[in-house]
């Protein structure tokens, strides 16, 4: 299997259809050995009826039914565990994205790279309360992860299945996923796709989910750095509570040699912040100790930038790369 | 595993005086519903009375099987216990006290047929007003925002379906809380009225711990069902309001120093503020770390539980390397 398609769906009845259509219509023309996994989120609409329609008639369509409605990233994990194609491209149930889009992602896939994320770079959105917050919000989450993707809410991507299938996928992850493969070595690009305007349904970007994106950003960050060297990323952590320290110190010290009297709230607050660093950087060998126990390590960070299979249309191809060669 | 077999598991915490009485109802009651059935007695502790007597009826051939703990380790774990010995496909746990009329039963294992797990609620109640308020009070406690609705966790009667035992992790004193824990894996809930028992109310040990105890159990579901797989945002909900609290007031005495003039040294404020800081950073960092550890983990939990797989296979595919985890689905359709 060369391919699988990867879509989930949440009460898509009116969409289910003519999604079928646009895929099908969009890849029979390639020529290539590919299935289509439709996961069903926990709909309570037609949309399971019509996909067992869809299925009856063409044996290519994988139908997962989940028990309920888990949300979008256990979705697309259970998409991915259970497809068998070499390449994954995933994509929204709600004909937002554009099937046709679908050959220059698995080109690029072809080329060698382990994730193609799309680009909706005409976005048919409104610019104040949808486009300005999600530029905002992908400028912050390119420089705290170091992977700048424009356009990091996109669900229109393509994976090496045997990158991806070693990614842990979990919480509301699907937003970061090219983050998270990057902790696996992935090499990761992105290609402009075509945009169509949303239907029905708007999300919000209210106070709460600001807050919920910083704290996942802040654990995903810990999680990149800590894949290497966790100490390093905790004491770093620790360094602005030692200056602010050392200062305290220096201050009190400063008050009592000059003035004469004893600052003993500053002296304690240097103190303080010396104690914090301490606990911060055994916070760090604590999570050395996690991260270095027993098999964690091998078995969620399998070290794929040593080496990429490629597909090509001869085969299966073995693309060696060398250590510290740049990226192809 | 016997396809329709009812296999009941029955925790036995203390011995009452009618408990050959309450065997035998249960017994009768079970044999009308013309299933296949067995028992499954699990004594927490020494219960030498109990235990020659159900002994007496296993040798007669009665479909008895008893289990002895070393002591008592919490409904949970008996249940636990019970659950991986049963040899049925759907799985009963009853209380070792008249909780229900034993004879409402059958009620009982009809509910089955909408849902993967049946919970009993002690409806009409003949005990005392005060018993009602409590349980009242509990079941709105832990019931207070979510769709799912259920009025009578206390009670031990309940049905369910193998896959349910096998796909829902049991923590210690938390029995009651089965029927959340798998409605937050998916399955179908359900709960039926069935009279509570026309008896004299036993004399139970009810100390103060005990609700103290019941507390802590409702925040630690709430924690698990809710912030098991993002302990980040659980910390970062007590952590970060401090920190920030204290930087801003932090932030107003230096401030205040550069510009105004007062004093910054000699300040308690000072104190307070940098220790809020101190205290929210590093309840943050706990948070980091509990990422880790989810981290570590993430390839044993799968957050999705399949119902039917239409057109493929019933096990997942992972790449070479890693073993597959995620559970079976229920069922798989292969349609020509």
């Amino acid at each position: 299997m060369d391919l699988s398609i990867i879509v989930p769906l949440f009460n898509e009845e009116e969409n289910i259809f003519p999604l079928y259509r646009s895929i099908v219509a969009a890849l029979d023309p390639l020529a290539i050995d590919y299935e289509l996994i439709f996961v069903d989120d926990g709909s309570s609409d037609a949309t399971v009826a019509r996909a067992r329609q869809l299925a009856r008639r063409d044996q290519r369509l994988r139908l997962v039914i989940l028990r309920r409605n888990y949300g979008q990233t256990p979705a697309f994990a259970a998409g991915i565990d259970y497809a068998s194609g070499d390449v994954l491209v995933t994509m929204d149930g709600d004909l937002q994205n554009d099937p046709a889009d679908i050959p220059i992602l698995i080109e690029r896939v072809r080329a060698g790279y382990d994730v193609v994320a799309g680009w909706r770079h005409k976005r048919q959105d409104r610019l104040l309360t949808r486009r300005i917050p999600s530029m905002m919000a992908n400028w912050v989450i390119g420089k705290v992860t170091g992977v700048p993707i424009h356009d990091n809410g996109c669900s229109l991507k393509a994976y090496r299945a045997r990158m991806i299938k070693h990614v842990p996928l979990y919480s509301e992850m699907h937003r970061f996923i090219p983050a998270m493969a990057s902790i696996a070595g992935a090499r990761i690009t992105e290609v402009k796709v075509r945009h169509h305007a949303r239907r029905f349904g708007q999300s919000k970007y209210g106070l709460s989910r600001v807050y919920k994106v910083l704290m996942d950003l802040l654990a995903i960050r810990t999680l990149i750095a800590s894949s290497q060297r966790p100490l390093i990323w905790f004491s770093m952590l620790a360094m602005p509570f030692l200056l602010l320290g050392i200062l305290s110190i220096l201050g009190s010290l400063y008050v009592a040699v000059f003035l004469g009297t004893m600052a003993l709230p500053l002296a304690s607050v240097g103190v303080l912040f010396f104690a914090l660093v301490i606990v911060l950087v055994l916070s760090g060998v604590f999570a050395d100790l996690l991260l270095h126990v027993g098999s964690a390590r091998i078995r969620t960070l399998p070290l794929l930038g040593l080496e990429a299979v490629s597909l090509s249309a001869a085969g299966v191809e073995v693309i060696k790369k060398k250590e510290g060669a740049p990226d192809a | 595993m016997h396809e329709g077999m009812l296999s009941v598991v029955v925790p036995v915490k203390q011995t009452i005086e009618d408990f050959p009485d309450l065997v035998e109802n249960y017994h009768e009651a079970l044999v009308r519903t013309g299933f296949d059935f067995e028992f499954l007695f699990v004594l927490e502790g020494a219960q030498p009375e109990a235990s020659a007597y159900l002994q007496g009826l296993e040798a007669e051939g009665r479909p008895f099987r008893l289990f002895q703990l070393a002591k008592s380790f919490g409904e949970a774990a008996s249940l636990s216990v019970g659950f991986s010995h049963a040899r049925g496909d759907v799985l009963m746990t009853l209380p070792p006290t008249f909780q229900v009329e034993p004879s409402s039963l059958p009620k009982l294992v009809e509910a089955l047929q909408h849902h993967d797990i049946v919970v009993a609620r002690r409806w009409p109640r003949t005990d005392s007003q005060y018993s009602r308020i409590k349980t009242a009070v509990f079941n709105r406690m832990v019931f207070f925002r979510g769709g799912l609705k259920l009025h009578d966790l206390g009670c031990g009667v309940r049905i369910l379906r193998k896959a349910v035992a096998d796909e829902v992790p049991l923590y210690g004193d938390q029995g009651i809380f089965l029927p959340l824990l798998a409605a937050q894996k998916g399955f179908a809930v359900g709960e039926t009225d069935l009279p509570q028992a026309r008896r004299a109310p036993y004399s139970t040990r009810k100390d103060g711990s005990l609700y103290l105890r019941r507390l802590l159990d409702v925040a630690t579901v709430w924690f698990l069902t809710k912030f098991t797989r993002k302990p980040l945002r659980f910390f970062g909900m007590i952590g970060a309001p401090i920190a920030v609290l204290g930087f801003l007031l932090l932030l107003l005495i230096v401030i205040e120093r550069l510009f105004f003039g007062v004093g910054l040294a000699d300040r308690p404020a000072l104190l307070l503020s940098s220790l809020m800081v101190v205290l929210g950073v590093q309840i943050i960092v706990m948070g980091l770390i509990g990422e880790l550890v989810i981290f570590t983990h993430a390839r044993d939990l799968k957050e999705y539980q399949v119902r039917e797989i239409v057109n493929g296979r019933a096990e997942p595919r992972m790449s070479s390397g890693s073993k597959g985890c995620a559970e079976r689905p229920d069922s798989v359709t292969l349609s020509e």
